[in-house]
């Protein structure tokens, strides 16, 4: 079976109470959660506790799981996304350098980091790519590193409102966009 | 799950994006979550945006865990007694081996064992062999996951939330292949804010010739004591195929 099967069963064995199977889908799935959170919290330490608290919540909603809608690994994903945000916006540490500018935009996943580009992701990226290239940046930033309005104004040295502005602009092309 | 016309007419259909997006601070963030956990179309809303986004993470490179985290997952979950009962049985090397090996004697041998989602082709008959379906409702979270147990002749049904219509009751169908649904009972309607609901229901002798992979699952809601006809009169809230490893 190939990964989107083979998951998909191990969640609906996890919603079973398999501890085997939960065993197995920590296995397969726990390097790529990992990556999500050190990404957004940058410090080992801090990813480590959410990667444990993701998978509590994984253990315990896995029956939520709805093949139907999401691929079982960009559900699995968004579990630690969110568990990494929640820290992020509650330590008191400092919660991401901004050093790099809007000038570079970020290209999105190269052939090396994603091994199959799904339909999900073409079609993202395409719709990403009809956006402005600093809106789509910006994007990217809050979505991948965890940055808030505040931070991307501050990056990009325009009034707060604005930025929300033209954000919510994005974000309503993009879902247009993807819904088309 | 999204309004065409008037998705974003208001701040928290904003907010669900947002939240989504990622952007919101701590404050904003709570109240995100307090809404996700009382409003069921807020919830979609952020669900259907997080599925939106979510392709993003693909680019997101794999990082090497270290070991311990694995040990206090299952610390807190199982307690510390269980991470030290180890051995074969828990071992993943072997519980691969089992749920992936092709001989049927190592399928036959584990009882519970085996498989999932609806529309996914992965019909292999062994005979015996226990059945699985997962039952989604029509793009919506709810799910209900159904295991029969063949040698009891028992099903296992675990819904993840219940329908909040008081006088309508979940009712469970096997749809064989001639394609007249078998009522096999009626699901106890599960509690208020139940997060997930188990049911044992036993299925009658004469229909447990028709628990096959290929069959169909259905639940519909159905008036209180179930559906007055033997067929079903009300809404199909789920349904899936059952199959076998």
């Amino acid at each position: 079976m190939d990964e989107r099967d083979e998951l998909s069963y191990l969640l609906a064995r996890t919603a079973l109470r398999d501890q085997k199977a939960f065993a197995l889908l920590y296995e397969r799935t726990s390097a790529k959660l990992f990556g999500v959170c050190l990404r957004i919290l940058k410090t080992p330490s801090d990813a480590e506790e959410v990667l444990q608290e993701a998978y509590i919540k994984i253990w315990q909603n896995a029956g939520r799981y709805d093949t139907q809608v999401a691929r079982p690994i960009t559900w699995l994903a968004t579990i630690a996304r969110n568990q990494s945000l929640d820290r992020l916006r509650t330590r008191k540490l400092p919660a991401v350098e901004i050093k790099e500018g809007f000038d570079v935009p970020d290209p999105g996943p190269t052939p090396e980091q994603s091994a199959v580009l799904t339909a999900d992701v073409v079609r993202l990226e395409a719709c990403l790519s009809e956006l402005d290239v600093a809106h789509a940046t910006a994007i990217r930033r809050a979505y991948l590193d965890g940055w808030t309005y505040q931070q991307i104004a501050d990056g990009l040295k325009v009034p707060l409102n604005t930025v929300k502005t033209w954000l919510r602009r994005s974000l309503m092309k993009l879902g247009d966009c993807l819904r088309r | 799950m999204t309004d065409e016309n008037g998705q974003f007419d208001d701040d928290d259909r904003w907010l669900a994006a947002e939240y989504a997006l990622g952007v919101l601070d701590a404050k904003e963030r709570t109240r995100a979550e307090t809404l996700i956990g009382q409003d069921a179309a807020f919830a979609a809303d952020v669900h259907a945006w997080e599925t939106r986004l979510g392709p993003m993470l693909d680019a997101v490179p794999p990082q090497k865990v270290p070991a311990r985290v694995w040990k206090s997952i299952e610390a807190e979950l199982h307690g510390p007694a269980h991470s030290e009962n180890s051995g074969l049985w828990s071992s993943l090397t072997f519980w691969r081996w089992i749920s992936f090996g092709t001989g049927t004697l190592a399928a036959a041998a584990i009882a519970g064992l085996v498989v999932l989602s609806s529309g996914a082709d992965l019909l292999r008959p062994i005979e015996r062999a226990p059945l699985v379906a997962t039952l989604n409702a029509d793009g919506a979270v709810p799910a209900f996951v159904v295991q029969f147990d063949s040698t009891r002749g028992e099903l296992l049904v675990r819904a993840s939330t219940g329908d909040k219509t008081e006088v309508r009751v979940p009712e469970l169908w096997v749809i064989p292949a001639d394609g007249k649904p078998r009522s096999l009972g009626v699901l106890p309607a599960a509690e208020p804010n139940a997060d997930v609901g188990t049911s044992r229901i036993v299925v009658p002798d004469t229909l447990r010739n028709e628990m096959r992979a290929g069959g169909t699952l259905a639940i519909s809601l159905e008036p209180a004591g179930g559906s007055p006809t033997g067929a079903p009169t009300g809404p199909v809230i789920a349904s899936g195929k059952m199959l076998a490893l």
